[in-house]
């Protein structure tokens, strides 16, 4: 039986036996917060008025903003954890606290609210006082104070999250040293076994695609990712304020954490309950778990090695892969075992008991491995049958490929390919013989290289049933390029490219040519240039294209209400697009260049290798004979290349441009006159 | 009253304890005695509640103890390792258990302290091991509980203190029948304190008896027969636990009243015998002997 008296008094008690810990936060968020941020404002503090009341601004995100903060909120979580539950390793503090007349209930209680207010008292003091000190340099209005204290519940939240789930390893362990093991390994687990899984098939499995977001699949399986999906989704910065997205959306998420907060603390109580007196001191808590404990770590771990050395190992020889991938596999086994053996019995003569479960664990590391490598599962033959796809998109590595997608200031950067899966939809005729094509080939065995000779690709199935299926494909270019003709040509393929120019207000525009001499257009030109463009690229054909390669591309940003700011870069303009050529030279963007050669003048000088030897052109008569040959491999796709003669020469070209010397690597076409130029040098 | 029934506890494939059945009175010593590793201190942990039976129950006053605060109002344990906050004082600690026991006698702490020489507001992490011992006992005797459960607390106590425990000890039992619990080797300062002896071997109770009752049952006969022949019979007609001969000398140590074995000596007109009392070493042998354990193949 205890009052509440006595509950409030034990309380006191655990605070004034963990002072240290107290201290350490106080310090650790005194000088984090309050100190730092005179710091901050002090720098600004003699900067004209404007600048100023925008650094304070700034100096408000970042203080009362997800920032380092959260390092401190994770760290600490983690520390109050131990520090509070640490007696639990210790047979003498065990004796004494289960012998007093207390339930287990209510010291697991006193010791919970002592980690936390540990943690809180001196966190929210130094908020309040930070608080205080900027309202003395700038007016907190509404929605900086709603940002701040959406913050404070954010961050106690996520301690609490990270505080149960460390609880949930010292219940399971009976020592510090397993107590961070443990910890550790909840907090990242499926991460790392999902990223064993993807690792093992996109090494093994030719045409496996892994269309993974960790941050969106995973951030529920871990306090982790979890926080950090938070602070990538609904945070942004708005006139150099950090703006919470709040909405349906950013309740339930928050409400799903709470959950699993709540879950986890609900697990690591029940387990104290359970957790017998005697397991001070030893390595795992519950003896039922220990071969669970064995067998969840010692497979990822074994595995893990195996592809670690398959990489190392990587050969030619067939043989010589076999040898490296299994040595690291038996290395993985016996060292993770005898790892674990130590560390639970806590002598180093354990490291080769247990052999029986050794052997079986081993089996099980094998056959897991063996399965993936030797694509037991045929996912290389599987292809979704034809009547069960809706639509496909197909992204083509370095056809158009050069544009970043990105829809956040914050520098969250989605690559062309994502955006094309997201929007396009091809008919399932054309593209779906590309796919079959690719399978046979990966059927056959073969290991394409990525070299100029074979296009890469990637295929997206969109299912009648909802779901998504994605392949990846090596195929020399000459026998896919039909297919590829006709996808180029289709409207679906193109009214990708038109959709980039719609999804938002375009707030600016360049153009780079081939010298990457950058022009901006004004914004009443911007409309009728896409207009002329994207009808130009529509119509275009793949050899067309080709034929006439890429002479400059176009950059431009766009800005959404919500999401932020959209940058796109890289659209090819090819020579064949010539009304968009005309556009730019009338309005006197950048045409020097836009023929898609060079101009000699402005060429300092050309290497050349040639036979094994590199040879120097740097005299006027040399440069402008060969000029009219060189072709950039700016302009240069893969199957480009493998069009031209095999026998390729390659350079460098020094050009001047600007004030400035760049470097250009450019394929030799045939018929170049290297002989007479390059006689006698 | 606490009554252990039944009580089985492992720990991974060792049986600490196995079956073992003990009642402890109140108001009345009990001593706690066993070999190395015979069970004790995991019979007091069970019976503070620390650790939990894997079979049988124990009750204290009729009610569980595991998980019980109304039962472990009455337990006070006295680990052979007591742990003290660090850097906490003497005064600290009085705090402490003051905040969980009820009836802690906060002004008889201090009295208590003061006679026995310990600064209250002393670091406990230096003090000596023996004044460690004092503490805890002035802790355990202050908490005010029916039963105190002291782990091996005479070990590391001086001659002088504990003299000064034990007259503690029969005051508290005389004045509010506070029931200690003693676990030791100790055999001879348990002798002079106990009234009643628990006999733990590997984890079960080999006997528990009064310990006067213990002391009237067993006793070493010294003997000289007139022949072999006499001592044949002799053992037939005694239970004997052991014989040692040195030339006609015969120890004998049996089992059974004085009256008893004066009366079947006396029919072999021996040429001498002497009943002397054994004392609990010297019980404690002989039993743990019975048992298998023979001190003698532990020396060199």
């Amino acid at each position: 039986m205890t009052s509440k008296i006595s509950f409030f008094n034990l309380c006191i008690e655990n605070i004034k036996r963990h002072m240290w810990l107290l201290v350490l936060t106080s310090l650790t968020y005194f000088i984090a917060m309050p100190l730092g941020m005179m710091i901050a404002l002090q720098n600004v503090v003699s900067y004209e008025k404007r600048i100023f009341e925008e650094n304070v601004i700034g100096i408000f995100s970042a203080f009362f903003g997800l920032g380092f903060h959260s390092v401190l909120t994770v760290f600490f979580a983690i520390i109050c954890a131990i520090a509070g539950f640490a007696w639990l390793f210790s047979k003498k503090k065990v004796d004494l606290y289960h012998s007093i007349p207390i339930k287990r209930e209510i010291i697991f209680a006193s010791c919970y609210v002592n980690g936390v207010v540990l943690y809180l008292l001196p966190y929210l003091v130094s908020v309040l006082v930070s608080l205080i000190i900027i309202s003395q340099y700038a007016t907190i209005t509404g929605s900086m104070l709603s940002m701040a204290l959406i913050t404070i519940g954010v961050h106690i939240l996520f301690f609490l999250f990270f505080y149960n789930l460390m609880l949930v390893a010292v219940m399971l362990t009976g020592n510090m040293i397993n107590c961070l093991i443990t910890g550790g390994v909840l907090f990242i687990y499926a991460i790392a076994v999902r990223s064993l899984l993807e690792g093992y098939l996109s090494f093994f499995i030719s045409t496996y695609y892994g269309n993974w977001n960790v941050l969106e699949s995973m951030h529920f399986t871990s306090p982790l990712l979890a926080f950090v999906y938070f602070g990538e989704k609904f945070l942004e910065i708005e006139d150099q304020l950090f703006v919470y997205m709040t909405g349906a959306s950013f309740a339930l998420y928050l409400l799903q954490c709470f959950v699993l907060m709540v879950i986890a603390g609900a697990i690591a109580l029940f387990l104290y309950k359970k957790r017998p007196s005697e397991a001070a001191g030893s390595s795992i808590a519950f003896a039922r778990i220990l071969n669970l404990y064995r067998i969840l770590l010692v497979i990822p771990l074994s595995l893990g090695s195996g592809i670690f050395f398959a990489m190392l190992g990587r050969s030619p020889s067939e043989p010589v892969q076999l040898a490296w991938f299994c040595f690291g596999l038996i290395f993985g086994l016996v060292l993770s075992h005898g790892f674990i053996e130590v560390l639970f019995q806590m002598d180093i003569h354990a490291i080769f008991s247990y052999k029986r479960q050794l052997l079986a664990t081993g089996l099980v590391v094998f056959l897991i491995a063996f399965s993936i490598r030797g694509d037991w599962f045929g996912i290389n033959r599987a292809l979704p049958k034809k009547e069960n796809v809706s639509s496909m998109a197909i992204s083509i590595s370095n056809l158009d490929e050069g544009s970043i997608y990105a829809t956040r200031s914050t520098g969250y950067i989605r690559g062309i390919r994502e955006y094309i899966f997201e929007n396009m939809e091809l008919n399932t005729e054309i593209a779906y013989q590309m796919a079959e094509k690719g399978r046979e080939a990966a059927i056959s065995g073969v290991e394409w290289q990525a070299d100029e000779e074979n296009v890469f690709y990637v295929v997206k199935f969109n299912l009648k049933n909802g779901k998504e299926s994605y392949k990846k494909y090596w195929l020399p270019a000459s026998e896919i390029k039909s297919n590829m003709e006709e996808i180029y040509s289709s409207k679906e393929y193109k009214e990708v490219m038109r959709k980039r120019f719609q999804e938002a207000e375009i707030k600016s525009m360049s153009v780079m040519d081939m010298s990457y001499h950058v022009e901006f257009l004004e914004d009443e030109w911007i409309p009728e240039f896409v207009e002329i463009y994207c009808r130009e690229y529509e119509a275009l054909g793949l050899q067309e294209a080709l034929d006439s390669g890429i002479v400059a591309t176009i950059d431009f940003q766009s800005t959404f209400e919500e999401e932020g700011r959209m940058s796109v870069s890289d659209i090819p303009i090819y020579g064949a697009c010539k009304d968009t050529l005309r556009f730019l030279e009338e309005h006197n963007i950048a045409t020097d260049l836009m023929s898609g050669k060079f101009d000699p003048e402005v060429v300092e000088r050309i290497r050349i290798s040639l036979d094994n030897r590199e040879i120097l052109i740097d005299d006027r008569e040399g440069i402008e004979k060969i000029v009219p040959y060189l072709y950039p491999d700016y302009n240069r796709s893969f199957f480009q290349t493998s069009l031209l003669n095999e026998e390729k020469t390659t350079g460098v070209v020094v050009i001047q441009v600007d004030g400035g010397k760049y470097d250009i690597h450019v394929t030799i076409l045939p018929g170049a006159p290297l002989e007479e130029i390059i006689k006698d040098r | 009253m606490i009554e252990a029934k039944g009580i089985r506890k492992s720990f991974g494939k060792m049986t600490a304890v196995d079956r073992l059945d003990a009642t402890i009175q109140d108001g009345a010593v009990f001593g706690l005695i066993g070999t190395n590793g015979a069970g004790k201190s995991t019979f007091l942990r069970m019976v503070c509640g620390v650790l939990k039976p894997d079979e049988g129950t124990i009750l204290v006053d009729g009610k569980p103890i595991y998980e019980t605060p109304e039962s472990k109002q009455k337990l006070f344990y006295i680990s052979d390792e007591q742990y003290f906050f660090a850097n906490a004082t003497p005064l600290v600690m009085k705090r402490y258990y003051q905040s969980v026991y009820a009836n802690f006698d906060g002004m008889r702490f201090l009295h208590l302290l003061e006679q026995f020489g310990l600064d209250g507001s002393r670091k406990i992490n230096t003090f000596s091991k023996g004044m460690k011992k004092q503490l805890s006992v002035i802790l355990g005797i202050c908490a005010n509980t029916k039963y105190l459960l002291c782990d091996e607390t005479f070990d590391g106590l001086d001659p002088v203190m504990r003299q000064a425990v034990k007259s503690i000890f029969i005051k508290e039992i005389e004045e509010r029948g506070m029931t200690p619990v003693v676990a030791s080797h100790n055999l001879r300062e348990l002798e002079d304190i106990c009234d009643h002896v628990g006999l733990l071997h590997k984890g079960g109770i080999l006997l528990s008896k009064d310990l006067e009752d213990m002391k009237l049952n067993i006793h070493k006969l010294q003997c000289v027969l007139k022949n072999m022949e006499d001592l044949e019979s002799l053992k037939k007609k005694l239970d004997i636990m052991k014989i040692e001969q040195r030339g006609s000398l015969n120890t004998i140590t049996v089992k059974g009243s004085v009256d008893y074995i004066e009366r079947m000596i006396t029919e072999y007109e021996p040429l001498f015998y002497e009943l002397l009392p054994l004392s609990l070493e010297e019980i404690f042998i002989s039993e743990t002997e019975v048992a298998g354990y023979d001190i003698k193949n532990l020396i060199f």
